[in-house]
């Protein structure tokens, strides 16, 4: 009976918030298969902490927290391949002679990213603050601030490459 | 690049990717495995537990 209450709760959780665990996976995986299997497991690490989960933190901040920590341990683990079939697709336009849309240079330089900096940023662009991400990746605000701005920094630079490569 | 061209995309991107990646809960519901062995294990423990102090206690009364 609680076990069945317990379910429905998760359950109505996570189709509330699945877009966080979609988009997670979306950003590190380029296969569609990729991309299944780590939703999956995500969802399957998510249930096994939820009678964990003490409502002390807001929902979203702990299925972040989750999702990520299980995709850079599933990447650790694989090795992973970074997604060639995104980055060809750019490199494709642009020797053809098109010109990419600034959305296609901006997922472009975001896939570029190491895993952990891609992490930190889906953060800051969830709108979390430097304090909650470095409580949610074990690291210090003041190296939060440090990576973010060098982040932002080394994605200004692949963009403007890019920009001046495809002229 | 402009201040609100990641932030743009990106909720732009996470849009078009929820819109695609949509479940429903009934098909959210087939990837939840039937028991959660980690509730499972603790409540078991927790009722041992309270068992066993309550064997103890009144056995030694």
């Amino acid at each position: 009976m609680i076990q069945k209450k317990l379910r429905q709760k998760f359950v109505a959780v996570l189709h509330e918030h699945q877009g966080i665990v979609h988009q997670i996976c979306r950003v590190y995986f380029t296969a569609p298969q990729d991309q299944e299997d780590a939703f999956q497991e995500v969802v399957l690490q998510l249930w096994k902490a939820f009678p964990k989960f003490r409502q002390e933190a807001k929902v979203t901040t702990w299925m972040h927290r989750v999702a990520l920590n299980t995709i850079l341990k599933r990447i650790r683990q694989e090795q992973a391949r970074p997604r060639l079939t995104q980055l060809e697709d750019v490199s494709t336009q642009v020797a053809a002679g098109n010109s990419p849309e600034i959305n296609d240079y901006m997922e472009y330089a975001l896939l570029q990213l190491p895993p952990l900096d891609k992490a930190l940023v889906i953060l800051h662009l969830e709108g979390y603050q430097y304090e909650e991400i470095a409580q949610m990746m074990d690291l210090t605000k003041t190296n939060v601030a440090s990576k973010l701005s060098r982040i932002k920094q080394k994605i200004k630079q692949i963009i403007t490459q890019e920009k001046y490569a495809a002229r | 690049m402009q201040p609100d061209d990641l932030n743009n995309w990106w909720e732009n991107d996470k849009q078009r990717t929820h819109i695609q990646n949509y479940r429903s809960a009934k098909e959210l519901d087939t990837l939840v495995p039937q028991r959660n062995w980690l509730l499972m294990t603790s409540r078991a423990l927790q009722q041992a537990a309270i068992y066993s102090f309550l064997l103890i206690t009144f056995s030694g009364c």
